[in-house]
């Protein structure tokens, strides 16, 4: 069975600042499957997706990560991404003096430990930003500066498509976008979704993203535990209803 | 508590200043002395000093004498110090009349009332009176938690003599500057409290301090221990009437935070416009220690003023909120100094400062990162409003950071009163200079509200004062 | 010649423990055996007078230094204010009167670099030095934009490996009414060259000052850079990057004297210190009497990366002036956790991240030097030392 499994999160107990956010958390996901993350603010959503991910100021008390039949529990990040695994950040870092199209390149450099031909790559960036509607110019821009909130979460976006990791966490990737982006987004997720037979924890609380994919698991997280598990339907019942029902649980 | 207080003193002293700097003579000039060994001498004698504490007195004469003038701060020419020296020399047996009290300065302190104040809301009082300190009051059932609230020369001879002794300017030697010397040589009164272990006073304890005479000095001495745990709110007001001599505070403040234990230490100045206040205030903070600072300046002619803390305990922190309002003829240097010397300590200075009517405000400051102070955070902001062209305003904030790890944050901003906002207030109905005044208390809110509410009711009362010019 | 000077002076002095007043230089006996850069390119339209006496050189500045000094008649200055040290110099630099007497007494002749009032030079003039070992360079040069023109001036300076001497140069500009000045300086010395650069210049109204600075070699750098903004609506923009490596030595003075109505000044300084090097930073606005409508902003952004450094920065603000904008910013330290998580996140270990962020500064600032070869040159010396 686990070997199946792409991400087997067991009994994950994680605290940040000696505050325990998590309880006991277990969570499974296949290869090609698409996962939704739903809760209330402050549910610990965020906190899984960047436990998962190795952010050092979280801290797992109990529990294990397995990753494609590794145990990624104490790895660090950067081998995490270069094992398959990628978040898109809620608020995207911005570093003057390096462009967009260099930090990615640098980064498939790193991961994949060899240098990709410098043609090649542009051809792929190129019709890679055009999917996602981006201006051209934002590859030569300096990574996040200056871009708008939508910019940046299509950069998150692009990263994704060009990095093609195994496993994909989207934290927040909606939030604050106009419908346009919403839809440029999701568009691009389905890119990825199709592409890559890649797997996808989509952590939101909205479900805007979410009209024109295709979801095969929805989790409902309240208070660090899953209170509720389902399929695509429950993403309707939530909007619906909203969270109430759980959190009464 | 402080067993190693001699040690760590000596080490700061020694990260502090072994890097001094040797400037050549040309920058300086050197004050002529106007003390004697016979004005200390008579002043010991009077005070009935412990054998080491005269000692003291005339080593730091000898250092005062010795000693250069700073070239980098505000003119202390007019500042004679024949005069004052004469005062010291011949104060004993002063008395004083409540009401002599320009009516300025008795608005100002009326309305603070310290005997009302004592009633309602001090744990107790130590009221200073030009040289000697006057009145002192204790609340039994905070005396009865073991908290030592004196007056200095009885500690000096009472049960904790050997405590006052360990750490009588330990923390500001009188190698620090000329006025710490002098004030070494010359000091008389003040207070001393220590508030045992696990203790927590939970209402402030007051000082106030006065200087009443013509061209005298007040060089009062205060010694605060919070030891392990303990908690407490100190205080201090000061005042003094309008002569034409200028006069002199050259006091010094000694704080020492224990394991664990909290100080905070409120300042309301409010001398007369001819006072020169080149005071020295300084807190050594051992271990999780906390060392709270709030000040505002609006007095004085001259300030020289940097409150200053070192984080000598791993993980702990210094919180320095300051306002500072140079109206005219006022040239007030202030700020706030902060050494991290332990790892994981944090600090954040924040201070306002509003200059008008030609007055001089002045944001000095430093911040220091040894490299021991690993994981250290330090935030500095500083705001400063000018209300005319007549002022001046200048912001002269130093960093010196000897390691990587540390992160630290600076802003400072000047400017000016928005007319936007000025219009928007007036379009309400505000009188324009109601309007000004009120965006001026917006501006110092960040500082009162750290107040206990009378305080910042005055303070608020100070403002509304100056920018009525009403002086 | 011994030197013995003090330069870079704080326009307000602090405390003297901080070491931060002004910084002492010292050096025996130094011969120095060349007096001018090389001009490896002078477009056309572009005057270059060699060997010119330096008062008549300077002789341009004399209007406006008359001007300042009938200004600060009777001026309250700042608590601890230098500014009387330096009444003599018919035109402030940022290093000071030591590097004057240096230049008086090593007998050094300016080169005056000028065009035609009205003109619009596109190319740029181009200025270069190479040090050889056991050598010593001193020069200085007067630039002068007059009304409506616009001129770019790029110089650089290298050397042998195991250059040992003095790389000293001296820099005044004049950039009249509507003038634009583009000044770039690029520093590429071997580890062993100690280096003075000294500017100063005056901006009369609506022209403009514009520099890009790379201080990237040499054992101590000092450099200093004083601009007055005498004109209504002149304005000066200067982006500095530098590079401390090894024991490497920085002390850097800047100054914009913000004298006219409307002006605007904006300056970034950006920069690594790894290893034992070590960095003093001075940096003030000074905003004079009737300077209403004027803006600055000084940010400095210095990355620390290894627990031996030493980072030492005064950011002033001096205001005589109630209308005004001044504002400074500071952020030191190392790579936030952040902006590591977010690299590690893509792959990226800790090592390449600070490779990349280190690189990611210093080209920040390269990418603004408008000549292809220079930008490859100072992409290489990157590539030796990163």
């Amino acid at each position: 069975m686990s070997e199946q499994n792409l991400l087997q999160v067991s009994d994950l107990s994680v605290s940040v600042d000696e505050m325990q956010i998590l309880h006991k958390l277990n969570l499974k996901v296949n290869p090609g499957e698409t996962h939704v993350l739903m809760g209330p603010n402050g549910a610990g959503k965020s906190t899984l997706g960047n436990t998962l991910m190795g952010n050092p100021n979280y801290v797992v008390n109990e529990g294990k990560i397995i990753f494609d039949g590794q145990d990624i529990t104490n790895l660090s990040t950067d081998k995490r991404a270069a094992a398959g695994m990628f978040m898109s950040f809620q608020n995207p870092l911005e570093v003057p003096g390096i462009s967009l199209s260099a930090f990615i390149r640098n980064a498939i450099h790193s991961q994949t430990g060899k240098p990709i031909k410098l043609l090649a790559y542009k051809k792929l960036l190129e019709s890679t930003m055009e999917l996602l509607n981006m201006d051209p110019s934002y590859a030569d821009r300096d990574l996040n500066v200056g871009f708008s909130g939508g910019e940046k979460k299509k950069a998150e976006i692009l990263q994704l498509l060009m990095l093609s990791p195994r496993l994909a966490i989207l934290d927040e990737t909606d939030s604050g976008l106009d419908v346009d982006a919403v839809r440029t987004v999701s568009k691009g997720i389905e890119e990825y979704q199709k592409r890559e037979n890649g797997a996808l924890i989509i952590i939101t609380h909205s479900t805007k993203i979410l009209e024109s994919l295709h979801v095969d698991h929805t989790h409902v997280l309240v208070k660090g535990e899953l209170v509720a598990s389902g399929d695509g339907s429950l993403v309707e019942e939530i909007n619906a209803n909203g969270f109430e029902r759980f959190i009464k649980d | 508590m402080f067993d190693d207080i001699k040690k760590s003193v000596a080490d700061i002293n020694q990260s502090m200043y072994d890097f001094k700097d040797e400037e050549t003579d040309k920058d300086f000039y050197r004050e002529e002395a106007g003390f004697t060994k016979e004005i200390v001498e008579k002043v010991s004698t009077e005070k009935n000093d412990p054998e080491w504490m005269r000692e003291f007195r005339l080593k730091c004469l000898d250092i005062y004498n010795n000693m250069e003038m700073p070239n980098w701060g505000p003119e202390t020419d007019d500042l004679d110090m024949d005069l004052i020296s004469s005062y010291v020399k011949s104060k004993t047996g002063m008395q004083g009349d409540w009401n002599d009290v320009p009516e300025d300065i008795k608005n100002t302190f009326e309305k603070l009332g310290i005997p009302q104040a004592e009633r309602e809301s001090l744990a107790g009082v130590g009221a200073q009176y030009d040289s000697e300190l006057v009145y002192h009051n204790v609340k039994d059932e905070v005396a009865a938690q073991g908290v030592v609230y004196t007056d200095f020369e009885s500690a000096l001879h009472g049960e904790y003599a050997d405590m006052v002794r360990e750490h009588f300017m330990k923390l500001v030697p009188p190698t620090d500057h000329k006025y710490a010397a002098l004030h070494g040589a010359v000091w008389s009164g003040g207070s001393f409290v220590y508030v045992p272990k696990g203790v927590k006073v939970e209402i402030p304890l007051q000082s106030y301090f006065r200087l009443n005479a013509a061209g005298a000095g007040q060089f009062e001495h205060t010694l605060i221990i919070v030891d392990e745990g303990a908690d407490l709110h100190f205080i201090e007001g000061c005042s003094a009437p309008k002569y034409n001599v200028a006069n002199l505070h050259a006091g010094c403040v000694e704080l020492f935070v224990g394991k664990n234990a909290r100080l905070r230490y409120s300042t309301i100045e409010n001398w007369s416009k001819n006072m020169y206040n080149l005071n020295t205030k300084r807190a050594l903070v051992e271990e999780g220690g906390v060392m709270e600072w709030v000040s505002g300046s609006f007095g004085s002619h001259t300030s020289y003023l940097y409150p200053m803390t070192i984080l000598q305990g791993d993980h702990s922190k210094m919180e320095y909120t300051g306002i500072t309002f140079a109206g005219k003829g006022q040239n007030l240097d202030t700020g706030a100094k902060v050494v991290h010397n332990g790892k994981y300590t944090s600090s954040v200075i924040s201070t306002k400062s509003i200059s008008k009517d030609g007055g001089i405000g002045t944001y000095r400051s430093s911040v220091t990162i040894n490299s021991g102070a690993k994981h250290s955070k330090a935030v500095i902001s500083c705001d400063s409003l000018m209300l005319d062209s007549k002022s001046r305003s200048d912001t002269i904030p130093g960093i010196d950071i000897r390691t990587n790890d540390a992160d630290v944050g600076h802003e400072a901003k000047i400017g000016r009163i928005s007319d936007d906002a000025v219009f928007y207030l007036m379009s309400r109905g505000i009188k324009e200079e109601d309007a000004r005044a009120m965006i001026v208390s917006g501006f110092a809110d960040p500082v009162s509200k750290e107040l206990p509410l009378e305080y910042a009711v005055e303070m608020n009362n100070l403002i509304k004062l100056e920018m009525s010019g009403n002086m | 010649m011994n030197i013995d000077m003090r330069v870079n002076e704080l326009p307000a002095r602090t405390y003297r423990w901080l070491q931060l007043n002004g910084e002492d230089v010292s050096e025996k006996d130094i011969s120095f055996s060349a007096f001018s850069l090389e001009a490896v390119k002078v477009p056309e339209g572009v005057s270059l007078l060699e060997n010119v006496d330096a008062d008549k050189a300077e002789s341009i500045f004399a209007p406006s230094h008359e001007a300042n000094l009938k200004a600060d008649e009777g001026l309250v200055g700042p608590n601890g204010d230098t500014a009387p040290n330096h009444a003599g110099q018919i035109v402030r630099t940022g290093m000071g009167t030591g590097v004057d007497s240096l230049l008086e007494s090593a007998g050094v002749k300016a080169t005056v670099i000028k065009i035609a009032e009205g003109t619009v030079v596109s190319e740029p003039v181009m200025f270069h030095d190479h040090l050889s070992k056991g050598k010593s360079t001193i020069s200085r040069q007067v630039i002068i934009v007059p009304d409506n023109s616009e001129l770019t001036v790029i110089m650089d300076y290298d050397s042998d490996a195991d250059a040992d001497g003095i790389e000293a140069v001296s820099t005044k500009f004049f950039v009249g009414k509507d003038a634009t000045l583009h000044l770039v300086k690029v520093q590429m010395l071997g580890q062993k060259v100690r280096h003075f650069d000294d500017l100063g210049g005056v901006v009369m109204e609506k022209g403009k000052f514009d520099l890009v600075e790379m201080e990237m070699g040499a054992s101590k750098s000092y450099v200093g850079a004083y601009v007055s903004l005498l004109g209504d609506e002149s304005q000066s923009l200067n982006n500095t990057g530098f590079l401390g490596t090894d024991e490497q030595f920085y002390d850097f003075n800047y100054v914009a004297e913000q004298r006219g109505k409307k002006t605007d000044s904006m300056a970034t300084f950006r920069g690594v210190l790894e290893e034992r090097a070590s960095k003093n930073w001075r940096g003030s606005l000074d905003f004079r009497e009737g300077s209403s409508g004027s803006v600055g902003d000084e940010q400095e952004d210095t990355l620390l990366l290894s627990p031996d450094v030493i980072n030492r920065s005064m950011p002033l603000i001096l205001c005589k002036e109630e209308n005004v904008d001044g504002r400074h910013g500071a952020t030191i330290g190392q790579l936030s956790d952040d902006m590591l998580f977010y690299m590690e996140a893509r792959g990226i270990d800790k090592e390449t991240a600070k490779k990349i962020m280190v690189r990611a500064r210093l080209d920040s600032v390269a990418r603004m030097i408008p000549d292809e070869d220079l930008k490859n040159k100072v992409a290489l010396f990157l590539d030796q030392i990163l």
